[in-house]
């Protein structure tokens, strides 16, 4: 190699400086090729997790407002795994579905019973450093209280019509190549 | 933080003197003032989100700020970010900035008003998310959940597309990888 070579490599290696950022984003040209960008897209910016017509009653507490998101994603993904482990198969989508669904709906309008096991966990300072808590035992403490008995029945529910919807149609196929 | 920028006016493509700032209440005053019933109108993905309870709450987090694009003194854009907490999908270990809200002005969007009133609104507060990036050493590494209609925008922007994601709601999560030179 070079020195040019190891010139070129090293200065590709080093990270870009805050200026070269600056030149490189908002430098000459940047702005039509923003408008083009923008034309050909014909659509608009925008991006963030919602949480539906109101804010949680928890959010009024300001320094919950941001781990209610955290702790939102984290119970959604929580509840995706222990569904995986159930071996639910064609019904796995509509169960993690419904309780993705109830989950948001709880957290949105909890229950007077619900409310303190959120706020416990909601001040667990040790939970929030990352974008998913990774204390399961606590995500899974949770969702028993969560989600009830109901919640529970209807996700039972939304998997086998998922199950029988895909066995009726299996039927029908073979019932339409036996004619 | 103020940085001045350009934009184009949208309806003959002059560019238009514009400033890169801090969030402050007067820019929640154009929301509710100025944005609110249009976005609500025009049944706008983003007509809930509340950004007075969102400036209130970042004031005292440290690892959130707040930005706004203003242009003949009115707000013509808003973004939050997350600077401590994400990690990318693509370079697992490594810290990033995400984009947890962004949205422009409702004159500024195509979908309510053609021409919309000025373009490159949107682009100038993601250059800036990225140059947030570099400035914290995450070397220009950004990511955001992408709202349905707004994928398309992002897709032209070449971020790469991540793929749905369960856990934020089927949001298409996209992400800038590192920033070099050209």
């Amino acid at each position: 190699m070079n020195h040019q070579q190891q010139k070129d490599n090293s200065e590709a290696n080093e990270s870009i400086i805050t200026q070269e950022a600056i030149d490189l984003l908002f430098g000459e040209g940047w702005l039509e090729e923003a408008v083009c960008i923008e034309d050909e897209a014909n659509c608009t910016i925008g991006a963030g997790l919602d949480w539906g017509n109101a804010l949680p009653p928890l959010m009024l507490n300001l320094p919950l407002f941001g781990r209610l998101s955290t702790l939102r994603v984290s119970l959604n993904r929580e509840v995706r795994l222990i569904i995986e482990t159930w071996d639910l198969g064609i019904g796995t989508t509509s169960a993690t579905e419904t309780a993705r669904t109830r989950i948001k709906e709880r957290l949105l309008s909890p229950t007077p019973e619900l409310i303190p096991h959120l706020e416990a966990t909601l001040l667990q300072d040790d939970l929030y450093g990352e974008e998913f808590i990774s204390n399961r035992e606590a995500l899974k403490s949770l969702l028993a209280v969560v989600l009830t008995d109901a919640d529970r029945e209807e996700i039972a529910e939304k998997a086998a019509n998922s199950i029988r919807t895909q066995v009726m149609s299996q039927v029908n196929f073979s019932g339409k190549l036996s004619a | 933080m103020q940085r001045k920028i350009e934009l184009k006016r949208g309806v003959d493509n002059t560019s238009v003197e514009a400033y890169l700032v801090d969030l402050v209440q007067r820019h929640v005053d154009d929301y509710v003032n100025y944005w609110v019933e249009s976005l609500r109108l025009f049944s706008q993905e983003d007509k809930y989100w509340d950004w007075i309870f969102k400036l209130r709450y970042i004031d005292n987090q440290e690892n959130l700020e707040g930005y706004a694009v203003e242009c003949e003194n009115k707000t013509q854009g808003l973004m939050i970010i997350e600077t401590q907490m994400h990690g990318s999908r693509l370079n697992v270990g490594k810290r990033l900035v995400y984009v947890d809200g962004i949205a422009t002005a409702p004159t500024n969007r195509i979908e309510i008003q053609r021409p919309p009133q000025f373009k490159g609104v949107g682009q100038a507060l993601l250059n800036f998310a990225r140059i947030r990036s570099v400035e914290l050493g995450y070397e220009g590494r950004i990511g955001l959940h992408s709202l349905p209609r707004s994928e398309g925008f992002y897709e032209k922007q070449n971020m790469l597309n991540c793929g749905s994601e369960e856990e934020y709601d089927n949001l298409v999560y996209f992400e800038y990888g590192v920033l070099r030179r050209r």
